[in-house]
């Protein structure tokens, strides 16, 4: 039911939302043992994910988020293994992850809001989970979707779901690019 | 892309008798969905972009932004970039205190600066505009940051430049931005409605954050001067040995921190000349 190129989304996009947990994960832990450790995310002002590290948002529940993200993507990839294989899911599992993914999306938003318009700072690790992710809902709620595939709106919006997808990756590099344009335009 | 997700079970019945057909369909689709998109995303990107360069984004309305001005060989803490002092000050161009404070501390605080032996976080607040966003304090405070943005060295000149021809309190009419334009001009940035200071000025870029300043800084009054975070007691009337010694008390091991006199004590008649450098002053050279 699943086909091979859908499944290899799914099992692209956990691996690379599992490495970058992981190296956020193993940055913080560097930074913690070590006051002056400087990330290797830390590249400039804006892009600096020291700064988004140290911050309060960055452990929203008492541990570092990336924690998170490296137990869900884990989840995610063996999903994506699963699927490759041909494994046929029961719809429940299929619904269960979207529900999932749409958590960590409803979640990224907000850290997106923090990120940019209070601790005013970027991690280029976090922007990938903020792209990976997304993408992530967008392939997960195709398939748990399917029950509901005569619904008119709902395969309109299963058609233009791409176009969305392309839209909203565009409003936020726009959203980065107003915010932070002070910083930019002295790089031009 | 995407095949077999939702549309799949529909599909499939009728895929073998026209698949050219549906191939050929798919691909016109396809195109008109990227080039729709791709029409949408170049309108939103020029769009942006339009706004952003000509606009200049707003400062921050409740930010509390410091114009930092330190020699290039601050004396720092070892081992770090944080300068060693720092004196924070918070002044209102129309304060007079805050004016006697520059004529009596000004040249001090500009030698230290210039050794290098001392940082300064200014912050130029409007207390006398209460609010009122065509204040004099309000605009003299914003064009003092619009001109920070550009050039430093500029601003310290401007800032002396405008206490040194300081109007009264009460007056009734105030310079304008023309007016203190023109004295930014002098203080050496350019200010044409295509530089960076015009186009900041134009646009009310800092208006709003030195307006709501004085709330968000949480000072009682004008000038507040704290030297490393902590409040400094000086009267703006007092000798500038009492800023060096406060500074010393917090620094000993600077090297020798030397008070410079005021510019403006009667009994000096012979210095009261502006600093060197301020614009706008009728020239007299003291020495």
């Amino acid at each position: 039911m699943i086909s091979r190129g859908t499944a290899l989304w799914v099992l692209l996009a956990g691996i690379i939302g599992e490495m970058a947990s992981f190296v956020l994960s193993v940055e913080k832990i560097r930074q913690l043992a070590s006051p002056t450790y400087v990330p290797s995310c830390s590249i400039n002002p804006v892009l600096s994910c020291g700064s988004v590290m140290l911050s309060e948002q960055a452990s929203v529940l008492g541990f570092p988020n990336p924690l998170i993200g490296i137990a869900a993507f884990a989840i995610v990839i063996v999903t994506g293994v699963l699927a490759v294989g041909g494994i046929e899911l029961p719809r429940w599992y299929w619904s269960g992850l979207a529900a999932g993914t749409l958590l960590g999306v409803a979640f990224i938003h907000w850290l997106i809001f923090q990120s940019l318009y209070r601790i005013n700072a970027l991690c280029p690790y976090c922007i990938v989970v903020w792209v990976v992710t997304t993408a992530l809902l967008v392939v997960v709620a195709s398939i748990a979707l399917r029950p509901w595939a005569d619904n008119p709106a709902l395969k309109a919006l299963y058609q233009w779901r791409w176009p969305l997808y392309a839209l909203w990756v565009t409003a936020i590099a726009l959203m980065i690019l107003e915010r932070f344009w002070t910083y930019w335009s002295t790089l031009i | 892309m995407g095949a077999g997700t939702l549309d799949a079970v529909p599909s499939k019945k009728e895929n073998n008798a026209s698949f050219g057909l549906k191939a050929a369909d798919r691909r016109r689709e396809w195109l008109v969905k990227g080039g729709l998109t791709a029409v949408v995303i170049a309108f939103a990107v020029a769009l942006v972009l339009y706004i952003v360069m000509n606009g200049q984004t707003k400062a921050d309305p409740n930010q509390v932004k410091a114009i930092h001005i330190a020699a290039d060989n601050v004396i720092t803490n070892p081992g770090t970039k944080d300068p060693k002092v720092t004196v924070t000050v918070y002044e209102d161009f129309l304060c007079p205190m805050c004016g006697m404070f520059e004529k009596t501390y000004g040249p001090t605080i500009n030698k230290l600066i210039d050794d290098g032996d001392i940082a300064v976080d200014y912050h130029m607040v409007s207390i006398i505009g209460r609010g009122d966003k065509n204040s004099y304090s309000t605009r003299s405070g914003a064009i003092a940051y619009c001109i920070a943005d550009t050039d430093k060295e500029a601003f310290r000149r401007f800032h002396s430049a405008l206490y040194y021809n300081q109007p009264e309190e009460t007056a009734h009419v105030f310079p304008d931005n023309t007016k203190l334009l023109e004295t930014a001009r002098q203080s050496g940035v350019a200010v044409g409605e295509q530089d960076p200071v015009g186009k900041c000025v134009k646009n009310n870029i800092y208006v709003d954050m030195v307006n709501n300043m004085v709330h968000n800084a949480g000072i009682e009054g004008t000038p507040t001067i704290r030297i490393n975070g902590k409040d400094a007691d000086l009267s703006p009337v007092g000798d500038p040995k009492s800023l060096v010694d406060k500074i010393k008390a917090i620094a000993p091991d600077l090297p020798d921190l030397v008070a410079v006199p005021p510019v403006n004590l009667p009994a000096q008649a012979g210095l009261n000349a502006p600093p060197p450098g301020a614009p706008a002053q009728p020239a007299a050279p003291a020495q």
